[in-house]
């Protein structure tokens, strides 16, 4: 009896101890998704997922540290960092897994506590966030952040759908340059430093490639109950990292096309990462996954979001323990065979395209034009955001919408201008499309003229406008429970303004200050003196007066110079 | 005879006002050259531009203030009124705002003509009157007798409605024609000793443009009667009427106050605009530049000091010319035109066609064809050199272009100024001096 009430307490309490394990919810996976994309590009999506339990982060074995103190101090709900080098081509790769504009994007969702004083909260953040990334995010300022007003809704479990937008703070610099020196910090806040996945993120090969893009993302999830309040959120971070490989061949006719780990990533993965529950590599086999021999061989095809992966564990094919006989190393290798062709475009081209250009002649002003298209059957709503940098003030009785079909309208804008030196310009419209139709939204700024202090190094180069966000939610009617939202970039715009001459401070003060003495001594002349006659000069002239006296010394001279040769003579 | 010659004059002058209109109104046709000329800096400030003011207007019928943002810088009043003229010539499809500014220029001209013909006028009789003072052959060369006022208010009116300046600032729909016309205004009110007119017109001015607060003391001092008054009753007459400027200009500010939505912002945005120069757009003054290469620990002390120079100009040539009281207000008005923030070429327009009325010492400018070569010089240098400074991205020619045209005209005001006393000294103490020892005739020096 005893007996069996003993089994059924341990039963009981390896039942517990089995829901405490599963409720700690520490979790890390990894994955590495290859996909090929038209053109000859491959893109390599790395995703490092960490989950920790939630609010009080119990240990930092997998959680990062210093996230969690960033958390915690700047009360944050959501947040993500991008840094990216190059544009993202969406017409010819479709939608980016993970859409980032080039240069550095931050965007955050602070906890609506009517205490907190937002400004100086995300001054001291982007301060932190740039020392632990060694990214200049300390140039976000006021004079770039802005609240978008629509877009950027929490991605993530939060209290209510309809948050107080002035908690969400948004800034872009196009100008941050990514670099080995980013690649760093974000691989320490990985748990496996040098195992596993990690092996693969060489500086120098990744970042040679097109288009590379480093971010970090923290949001709640529930991943225990389905219904649809939440009651026991968990914080995941995840951290990825997107570069595009440009595989195609390097000469005509050099096919078959092959690629391995060791060309693109000059790395192999050696050890397995003992804290991942999951460390995968996929490659997309959904489009001729006849025409190309993959090694090894996948032991497994997944279905995930309607496309077919190969899957690979990487635990299956290296032992964890290093140094048994097991190990080797784990590289896929790609080979073409004779039917592969390169897709040139997508099969279905993506939902909606933008592109956008500025315009005008000349360096007073200027207009920025913005193409979107539409290439659905069906009408389409989206939201357009535009943050410009408030030395080009925008002139917004200019705005015109333009299209082929009258059905196409702004259906709400909200329009934000910009002081000078304190806020940039934000536009955020939302639009209707027609389908399979076009519209052009266009309108003109004015160059503005900076000091001289306020010029950025390299003042010739110009200054960056971010790039607009546009934003679709899919299926259009949002009332469907399962929507997901696209959104993409469109280009970001160089402005040179003009510029003065760096090295005239002084000059430039003093001849100012001579012709404001000029009139001044005018007024000083005709105020305090009056006219009244003086005898004139003496007859002779000056020059007459001077030329006596010159020739008086001279011949003075003479005589002396005379007296002592002749004394001299005579001595002699 | 008489009647005959009057009517002629009249028609001459109506001749003149009517061509005036029809290039101004030929030329506002010609769309391509209108919309190059709204880009020009020469001509569009941040102040008077018309692009910033369609700007405001947009803003404020959306229903969000003009003064949020950082491209507006009028006053409400004048937002409210363009505004409304444009709800108007949209429905009616004809541009109302353009034949505004024409109806302000033509009322420039009048007040022009109306301004040079009475104080010739004015100066012939008072002169007439004290006769005795004067010397008698200083009184035959120099004197205003022989001056026709007709012919001399006739050229007044030429130089201003054929000034190529002016008809691009007219046609450029700029807001400076409202400040000429109502400096020109003020001119004449003072000149026919209309007090209110005086005191409402410079109070309106001071409102919207902010710089005729320089205006002030001068016109006081010319509307204060020329009796043999004390003068705690003279400094009673000055206070009543700067309090009676204050009274207008403090009523004003309410109504914008009010059209603002009970908001102070605006005063930041334009006379806040105008004094602390936040926008250091090129023009032809010598602010922008300054300002652009200024050391931020100076830049306030500077502002203040250039400043000072224009408002506080006029208060001592108020003492210099106690006969002659028309003298510091036009020379208020010709130093707002040179030192002010956003100056353009239109400024001069008005003071150009106002020194017909000192025409009794032309023979006395010392400078003039030195000033004409340097106007000649730099008119059409600075749109060269500004297009030099797009293409090798240096300003300093275009700088030192806007620095010539500063000293040409400051040259020309401190002429006009040493003109006009130095005919003051020749009237009173004759045009030959007493011989010395030396049997030698005395020279005329500053001392």
């Amino acid at each position: 009896m005893l007996f069996v009430i003993e089994i059924i307490t341990s039963l009981l309490f390896i039942s517990t101890l089995a829901q405490g394990s599963s409720q700690t919810d520490d979790l890390f996976t990894e994955e590495l998704k290859l996909k090929p994309l038209p053109g000859g590009f491959l893109e390599a999506h790395f995703q490092f997922k960490t989950r920790s339990s939630f609010p009080n982060i119990a240990h930092y074995d997998l959680f990062p540290l210093a996230i969690g103190d960033i958390i915690t101090q700047f009360h944050i709900d959501e947040f993500q960092l991008s840094l990216t080098q190059g544009y993202w081509r969406h017409a010819l790769w479709g939608y980016s897994p993970q859409p980032t504009p080039p240069g550095a994007e931050l965007w955050i969702w602070f906890s609506e506590n009517p205490n907190l004083d937002i400004d100086k909260l995300w001054s001291g953040l982007t301060n932190t966030l740039s020392g632990i990334f060694c990214a200049s995010l300390n140039s976000i300022k006021s004079s770039n952040s802005a609240s978008p007003q629509i877009i950027f809704s929490p991605r993530g479990v939060s209290e209510n759908v309809d948050r107080n937008r002035t908690f969400l703070r948004y800034a872009t610099l196009p100008r941050e340059i990514v670099c080995t020196e980013n690649l760093t910090p974000w691989k320490k806040l990985l748990p496996c430093h040098s195992r596993g996945l990690v092996q693969l993120l060489d500086g120098i090969p990744l970042y040679s490639q097109p288009h590379h893009s480093l971010s970090v993302t923290l949001r709640r999830v529930c991943p225990h109950s389905s219904s649809p309040r939440c009651t026991d959120p968990v914080l995941e971070l995840t951290q990825s990292i997107l570069a595009v490989f440009d595989v195609s061949p390097n000469s005509i006719g050099e096919v078959p096309l092959k690629w391995s780990f060791s060309t693109l990533f000059k790395r192999s993965i050696t050890r397995v990462c003992s804290l991942a529950t999951e460390s995968t590599v996929k490659f997309d086999v959904t489009e001729d996954s006849d025409s190309y021999k993959l090694s090894p061989k996948s032991r497994e095809i997944i279905s995930e979001n309607g496309r077919n992966y190969a899957n690979y564990k990487i635990s299956e094919f290296i032992s964890p323990i290093p140094g048994k006989s097991k190990s080797k190393s784990f590289t896929l290798n790609f080979n073409s065979l004779s039917a592969f062709k390169f897709p040139t475009s997508h099969a279905t081209p993506p939902a909606v395209t933008s592109h956008r250009y500025l315009t005008g002649v000349g360096e007073e002003g200027g207009g920025v034009t913005t193409l979107i298209t539409n290439n659905l059957h069906d009408d389409v709503d989206l939201v357009y955001m535009e943050v410009l940098p408030w030395a080009t003030r925008v002139y917004l009785h200019t705005y015109r919408l333009q299209s082929s079909t009258n059905k196409a309208g702004i259906r709400w804008q909200y329009y934000r201008p910009g002081r000078d030196r304190l806020l940039p310009y934000h536009i955020e419209t939302v639009l209707h499309i027609p389908a399979r139709s076009e519209i052009s939204l266009s309108y003109q700024f004015q160059r503005a003229h900076l000091k001289w202090t306020e010029h950025v190094p390299d003042p010739h180069h110009g200054i960056y406008i971010g790039s607009g966000v546009i934003s679709i939610m899919s299926p259009t009617n949002h009332t469907a429970p399962n929507y997901y939202v696209i959104k993409f970039y469109n280009e970001a715009l160089l402005v040179t303004l003009m510029t003065p001459d760096f090295s005239m401070p002084y000059n430039v003060i003093c001849l100012s200050c001579t012709i404001v003495a000029m009139a001044f001594s005018a007024l000083h002349n005709a105020i305090t003196r009056i006219f009244s006659p003086t005898p004139p000069p003496s007859s002779t002239p000056k020059w007459k007066i001077w030329m006596t006296k010159v020739i008086d010394i001279v011949t003075k001279t003479i005589e002396k110079i005379k007296l002592k040769l002749g004394f001299k003579i005579k001595q002699s | 005879k008489n009647l005959i010659n009057r009517s002629m004059r009249d028609l001459n002058g109506m001749l003149i006002v009517f061509f005036g209109i029809i290039l101004r109104i030929v030329f506002f046709q010609c769309k391509g050259i209108v919309v190059y000329l709204q880009r020009r800096i020469e001509f569009n400030t941040p102040a008077n531009s018309w692009s910033a003011m369609s700007e405001g207007i947009h803003l404020s019928q959306e229903g969000s203030s003009p003064y949020q943002g950082s491209v507006f810088h009028n006053q409400p009043l004048l937002l409210a009124c363009l505004s409304s003229l444009e709800v108007l010539s949209e429905r009616l499809n004809i541009d109302l705002c353009f034949y505004i500014i024409l109806i302000c220029d033509i009322v420039t001209a009048f007040s022009i003509f109306k301004c040079c013909e009475l104080y010739v006028e004015k100066t012939i009789q008072k002169e007439k009157v004290n006769c005795s003072v004067f010397d008698k052959e200083a009184y035959k060369l120099l004197g205003i007798e022989s001056k026709d006022p007709d012919a001399v208010a006739k050229l007044g009116l030429i130089i201003f409605l054929f000034n190529p300046f002016s008809i691009i600032t007219c046609i450029c729909k700029s807001i400076l024609p409202i400040e000429l016309m109502l400096h020109s205004r003020l001119l004449l009110f003072c000149i026919r000793k209309n007090y209110l007119g005086a005191i409402f017109t410079l109070s309106l001015s001071t409102y919207l443009f902010f710089f005729p607060i320089c205006l002030w003391l001068p016109v006081c001092f010319h509307l204060v009667s020329h009796t043999k008054s004390s003068t705690k009753d003279i400094l009673f007459n000055i206070l009543m009427n700067a309090a009676l400027l204050s009274c207008w200009t403090t009523v004003f500010i309410m109504i914008s106050y009010y059209l603002c939505n009970y908001s102070w912002d605006f005063l930041t945005q334009t006379w806040g605009f105008q004094y602390f120069i936040p926008d250091m757009q090129p023009n032809i003054g010598l602010h922008w530049y300054f300002y652009m290469e200024m050391f931020d620990q100076y830049r306030q002390f500077f502002i203040n000091m250039i400043h000072a120079l224009t408002f506080l100009t006029c208060i001592p040539l108020c003492w210099k010319f106690q006969e002659d009281k028309i003298v510091p207000i036009f020379s208020g008005i010709f130093l707002i035109a040179i030192y002010k923030s956003y100056p353009t070429f239109g400024d001069m327009s008005l003071t150009l066609a106002l020194i017909p009325m000192f025409s009794h010492s032309y023979c006395l400018f010392r400078n003039t064809t030195f000033i004409v070569l340097l106007c000649l010089a730099c008119i059409p240098g600075i749109p060269v050199m500004y297009h030099v400074w797009l293409v090798t991205f240096n300003p300093n020619f275009f700088y030192a272009m806007t620095l010539v045209y500063g000293t040409a005209l400051m040259l020309l005001w401190s002429d006009i100024l040493f003109a006009i006393t130095k005919r003051q000294f020749w009237m009173r103490n004759g045009l030959v001096f007493p011989k010395n020892e030396d049997k030698k005739s005395m020279h005329l020096v500053l001392s």
